[in-house]
């Protein structure tokens, strides 16, 4: 009951002692550093595409195709004489959009349903858990095909796909963490004081699950951005002639014995990014939430 | 024991009945007519689709046609492939041992890997090994699959020339497909039993064990692995998830004529039968081993049978 006890002015005061020990915590810790230094340098220079490179993504160079890494193309040109670095700022921009949209649909469906199972309870939470294990029956990257399959192949479905897909982990994690809170006296107090499940739900509850939703969400980017990359790999994602990273993967692929730097960077671009974002995601979970396990 | 087994069967009913709607209303999820659906790209005039709609039963109430799908697929029809008017239980039966041999080899190169690193990390634990080892799990888990088996082709198939590229059958065509798809699960493994050696590291009972004077190694191999290896079982289901999503990518590169290949294929020619076909068996057998999984465990762990 010490929350109760301590003088309203305090509670503005003590929040934003929270969150600097939150960001002093952050600036101590050499993942969370190291991971967002890097995401950020990708991030830059992805958003500063058009800036940085002297071509167009489309554009072809037709007397220099398939060209090493030279002072002219630095990371080479492809079969069609793209400029392979061009091609990996703009794809960019893609995959991070596919990792950033994504969790944000599979966040805030599947924190939603958590929520309303945690704290609900009864037979909504049978109905919404059971739905949730029938999706888990399809594992990984399939559930993702199968609804592209259901919806067609472009670039939106893949948002759509992929972030339907990561429901349950939020749904999971959501349920689990409302379930515990639910049992504070605070929660008590404010049925008593008569406020609705949904004001419960949003003010008092989802505060105190937010932590792992966050470490759920970070490293849910980096999962989203292999898996988008994935179903583009696989033709089902962007559609040529526009550049992505998944999809430069496959275009190279045919040309791997004699130009190997068509495939090599977009994956390397692929890895740095997502290695940053977990690095990122493991620092925050030791801060945030040390015992989540993932 | 029997009652837990009970309980866990039965729970799995509901999850069962779920998957099997859902994959049924996959085709009429699908923006359109499912006549239309079936007829795919070829052209449609409306006495086709109108025949289509009678042969298919598509005129018939939503859950009499579900009743007659699931009393097919459990004589084993489900149905024939849009594109080749081949049984797709055949070519499922047909693909499923390519798959079932890429997975298996990749859970064990998975556990081989995982388990070893997890280990000796545990057992130098805050020392540069610690540090060397988990970086590397960390880079196993960034790494997509599709980019480890292109790296693993253009450095043993390329530059090496030791091992084939493409295809299947023996070893040799296994070797690279299994550790690509081995690779992710590896490093998720490895950060698993690390925590889990060091978190039974810690307990009394190794303590015990350390003070009757036995050397450090049987403490190690008796006390330590026996228990920190436990909740690795738990995971093995998620891992053969893994295997079997990633099969999808890893087939498709290495042109294994596997369930995965088989899938992506059948998926971009809009090969609805195959696809819904295919889902569904793929799905009922994660569920299954899923089950079989968690038998084990309860027979492995015997706390579990009072909870």
């Amino acid at each position: 009951m010490s929350d109760l006890r301590a003088a309203p002015t305090n509670l503005h005061y003590r929040e934003a002692r929270r969150w600097s020990r939150f960001l002093k915590r952050c600036l101590r810790s050499r993942n969370v550093m190291a991971g967002a230094v890097v995401l950020g340098a990708v991030i830059m220079l992805v958003v500063l595409a058009a800036q940085i490179s002297p071509y167009e993504p489309t554009q072809q160079f037709r007397r220099h195709r398939l060209q090493p890494p030279n002072a002219e193309f630095l990371l080479g040109t492809d079969n069609l004489g793209r400029d392979i670095l061009t091609r990996i700022l703009y794809g960019g921009r893609v995959s991070l959009q596919v990792g950033i949209v994504s969790v944000a649909i599979g966040a805030t469906i599947g924190t939603l349903l958590g929520l309303i199972a945690g704290y609900i309870g009864g037979w909504t939470d049978v109905l919404i858990m059971r739905f949730i294990d029938m999706m888990l029956a399809f594992p990984g990257i399939l559930l993702a095909l199968v609804i592209i399959a259901v919806l067609g192949r472009n670039l939106q479905n893949v948002m759509i796909a992929v972030g339907l897909s990561s429901i349950p982990v939020y749904t999971r994690v959501v349920r689990g963490s409302a379930l515990s809170v639910k049992q504070f006296d605070f929660i008590v107090a404010a049925q008593a004081l008569g406020a609705s499940s949904w004001r419960i739900m949003a003010r008092h509850i989802l505060p105190n699950v937010l932590a792992p939703i966050i470490v759920v969400a970070t490293n849910g980017v980096a999962g989203a951005i292999i898996s988008g990359a994935a179903l583009s790999f696989l033709g089902l994602g962007q559609q040529p002639p526009d550049p992505e990273w998944g999809l430069m993967l496959n275009e190279g692929r045919d040309y791997i014995r004699v130009a190997a730097w068509v495939t090599t960077y977009p994956g390397l671009a692929i890895m740095i990014t997502v290695l940053s974002i977990n690095l990122l995601g493991d620092g925050l979970r030791d801060i945030l939430d040390p015992r989540l396990k993932l | 024991m029997s009652k837990y087994l009970a309980g866990r069967l039965l729970q799995t009913v509901p999850t069962v009945f779920l998957v099997t709607v859902a994959v049924f209303l996959m085709l009429h999820l699908t923006p359109g007519d499912p006549a239309e659906v079936f007829l795919g790209d070829k052209r449609s005039s409306p006495e086709l689709l109108e025949k289509v709609r009678e042969d298919m039963g598509l005129n018939r109430p939503l859950h009499v046609q579900y009743l007659s799908y699931m009393g097919n697929a459990l004589r084993g029809d489900l149905g024939r492939s849009l594109q080749t008017n081949v049984p797709v239980t055949e070519q499922i039966l047909n693909r499923l041992p390519w798959t079932i041999e890429l997975a298996a080899a990749a859970l064990m190169i998975a556990a081989f890997i995982g388990i070893s690193v997890g280990i000796i990390a545990a057992l130098n634990h805050n020392t540069i090994v610690d540090t060397l080892a988990m970086a590397l799990a960390l880079v196993g888990i960034s790494m997509p699959v599709y980019w480890s088996s292109l790296l693993l082709i253009l450095l043993f198939a390329v530059q090496l020339r030791v091992l084939p590229a493409i295809g299947q059958g023996g070893i040799e065509r296994l070797i690279l497909p299994a550790t690509a798809l081995a690779l992710v699960s590896a490093g998720s493994l490895a950060r698993m039993v690390r925590s889990s050696m060091l978190e039974v590291l810690n307990q009394d009972f190794v303590l015990t064990a350390r003070s009757k004077g036995i050397s450090e190694r049987l403490v190690v191999i008796r006390h330590v692995l026996r228990n920190a290896l436990i909740p690795v079982v738990t995971i093995l289901g998620l891992m053969l998830g893994n295997m079997l999503s990633g099969a999808v990518i890893t087939e498709t590169i290495f042109a294994r004529l596997g369930i995965g290949q088989k899938y992506v294929e059948a998926v971009l020619q809009k090969d609805f039968t195959m696809v819904q076909g295919t889902t569904l068996f793929i799905a009922l057998m994660y569920v299954f081993v899923n089950i079989v999984v968690d038998i084990v465990y309860a027979f492995i762990d015997p706390r579990i049978r009072y909870v």
